[in-house]
């Protein structure tokens, strides 16, 4: 019985068309995009795990209805005191429904920060271009940008992906694979695999520290 | 947004100040599909775009937003008469060009180009992007082919990509230099009006601002007229210089884009702007969040486009004090019983419902329990409800829905609204609360959604 009532609940919120009797006996070509996605989310739910991993669940929706499935998701977290590891490469549901936040770019991820930190004070150059080409959030009438392409990662990194596009690489960048480290030097809740950091070291001193770490990793 | 400002728009001719250079005037369009056969396999048309106007000005972008389905790309295949006009007229530079035919069509359309949304289906990975680009030279036989080839590899230097890539196929181009493809291929008979059909929305932020940039770059020096069409609001706020938003077929405001971001008057609009999340996360706002979806466009509401979903719809005076609860389970309700109009009802379906046996849907009483269940409901509304009942258990959901439009159902339900002026730049919004007889939609959403 729980199984179809659990389906049935999630279905019904703003399921505002069918009732929930005839929610679950209608089939999904019946169903809007953000009834599906409801749909979907029933099923994840339907053997009560603990960790839900959303991949992009709101991309291919309108903004109205995106509204929902975060009010959705957001209860369902809070009743059910659910983990939830949300993968999208919008940058406005990032701020709205997370708390910490991991950059990735070609295979690994390069900052790791509490999300206020990370939107006011991002530290790695591509974290950075990445915040500052969102239209709407400059002033100026270009839109910056990110140079280049994202590259394939078909080797194990042996120095930094993001160097040829990056606008402060600088020599060693081409040379050495950066780690992720704390930006301040102390604190384990921000850290950037970048060759500046940290940030109280002189770079000569901080590209050493990243050369050791490396090699201390086994590489 | 003052009270005074505010007055009725009965010619809507007058939306363009006569100094102006308007390019493109539209007036009262309408394309519908299907429905146009007569007899009982007709049926009821799907109305895309139901009667839109408004004018496009020389050099300028407009944007045209709204939720999918809403008839944005529908209304911008017409403009390029890539789909007919059931009604209207659409004139460019004074030619009603809904009119045009065969060779006059086919010479107009140099004039005005589509960039398609999805660069991965909108070409043809058979060819290479230089016989891609040069397509619609040939087609209009543009100068003989030496010269085809020369434009073709002066357009890819023009769209930031190298000479060199005539030769390759779409496939080796990432997402962004395939758009760059569909914007040379747009640009070669060197049109006047360009519709951008979501050109970015399928692209990343890094990669969609370089689109961008080179969309407004070829704007400024070709002296182009673009109506952008998007559902990301960030974008269009960038971009353009004047925004329509739409909704079911219906163009809900219009008017300068700073203006409409920053006082949307539009109920419509104020609901869309508070559903963008902000790339901010110390940012608190309160979001509006729209309950259902847009409904049916073959069955539009009789009154606004928007009266199912608005969360200022005018309510009779003598609920004015009704619980937001039993509104809503009201609005469920309604909802419900026009899903199940529509509905194809199967035989097997309907011998059952007579049979007593269980079938796909739920019986009157089970509604109300999930409808109303958990709320209080006042004893004035029964009545009503216990009529509506007696209508649904006869299997007429029609009469069902017209007892309820009596009792509960306001200015909103019962008419279409006007075109309402509301600022000093001739802004224009389709809302019964901008008549001065009613409070205005920004202090009816303050009041309910505290």
């Amino acid at each position: 019985m729980r199984l179809i009532e659990s389906p049935g609940r999630i279905l019904e919120g703003s399921s505002i068309r069918y009732t929930e009797t005839e929610t679950v006996r209608t089939f999904a070509s019946e169903f809007s995009g953000g009834m599906r996605q409801r749909a979907v989310i029933a099923m994840a739910l339907a053997c009560e795990p603990e960790v839900l991993i959303c991949d992009e669940p709101t991309t291919a929706l309108d903004v109205t209805i995106q509204a929902q499935i975060l009010e959705l998701l957001a209860e369902i977290q809070e009743d059910r005191d659910l983990a939830i590891m949300f993968i999208t490469h919008d940058m406005g549901v990032i701020a709205n429904v997370t708390d910490k936040v991991n950059v990735m770019y070609a295979g690994e991820i390069i900052e790791t920060a509490e999300v206020e930190r990370l939107f006011e004070n991002p530290k790695h150059p591509y974290t950075r271009g990445l915040l500052e080409s969102i239209p709407g959030s400059q002033s100026g009438e270009q839109l910056r940008t990110i140079d280049g392409n994202v590259p394939t990662p078909t080797e194990s990194a042996t120095d930094c992906r993001f160097a040829p596009r990056c606008p402060k690489a600088f020599e060693e960048c081409t040379q050495i694979h950066p780690e992720l480290v704390p930006v301040d030097g102390e604190d384990e809740d921000h850290v950037a695999a970048c060759l500046l950091y940290p940030e109280d070291r002189s770079t000569a001193k901080a590209v050493e520290y990243h050369q050791r770490k490396g090699g201390g990793d086994g590489r | 947004m003052s009270q005074d400002a505010v007055h009725p728009e009965t010619e809507v001719e007058t939306a363009g100040s006569p100094e102006e250079d308007v390019m493109v005037e539209v007036r009262n369009l309408k394309t519908y599909y299907g429905g146009d056969k007569p007899g009982p396999f007709g049926g009821r048309p799907v109305r895309a775009v139901d009667g839109v106007t408004f004018d496009i000005k020389r050099g300028e972008t407009l944007g045209l937003v709204g939720e999918s389905g809403c008839g944005k790309t529908t209304l911008g295949r017409t403009l390029i008469q890539l789909e007919e006009a059931t009604d209207g007229t659409i004139r460019f530079d004074g030619t009603d060009i809904t009119t045009l035919k065969g060779y006059e069509l086919k010479q107009w359309r140099r004039n005005a180009q589509m960039v398609f949304q999805d660069p991965d289906s909108s070409l043809n990975n058979r060819m290479t992007v230089g016989e891609i680009i040069r397509e619609p030279l040939d087609v209009h036989e543009w100068g003989t082919p030496r010269e085809r080839r020369q434009h073709v590899r002066d357009l890819l230097d023009t769209v930031g990509l190298q000479r060199e890539h005539y030769y390759r196929y779409p496939h080796q181009f990432s997402g962004g230099q395939r758009q760059r493809v569909g914007i040379a291929r747009t640009l070669a008979l060197e049109p006047e009006f360009i519709v951008l059909d979501e050109p970015v929305s399928a692209l990343d932020v890094s990669v969609q601002a370089e689109v961008i940039n080179l969309l407004e770059e070829l704007q400024d020096e070709f002296g182009l007229t673009y109506l952008f069409i998007a559902h990301d609001l960030s974008v269009v706020r960038h971009i353009c210089d004047r925004v329509a938003v739409m909704y079911l077929g219906n163009i809900m405001e219009l008017g300068p884009t700073e203006e409409l971001f920053s006082d949307a008057a539009n109920p419509y609009t104020l609901s869309l702007l508070s559903a963008i999340p902000e790339p901010d996360p110390t940012a608190e706002k309160d979001r509006i969040t729209l309950h259902g979806t847009p409904p049916n466009p073959r069955y539009p509401p009789d009154g606004c486009p928007f009266s199912t979903r608005c969360p200022v719809r005018i309510r009779p005076p003598e609920y004015e004090d009704l619980d937001d609860e039993v509104w809503q389970g009201i609005g469920t309700l309604e909802e419900i019983l026009r899903e199940r109009q529509r509905a194809d009802r199967s035989i097997r379906d309907r011998l059952r419902g007579m049979l007593g046996m269980e079938t796909r849907y739920s019986t009157i009483d089970e509604i109300y329990e999930e409808v109303f269940g958990d709320i209080h409901v006042p004893s004035r509304i029964e009545p009503t409800l216990d009529d509506v009942a007696e209508h649904v258990r006869a299997n007429n959901e029609g009469k069902a829905l017209d007892a309820m439009k009596a009792e509960f159902g306001g200015a909103c339900e019962q008419q279409k609204p006007e075109y309402y002026t509301v600022s000093a730049s001739g802004r224009r919004s389709l809302c019964h609360r901008h008549d001065p007889e009613y409070r205005t939609p920004e202090e009816t959403l303050d009041d309910r959604h505290q």
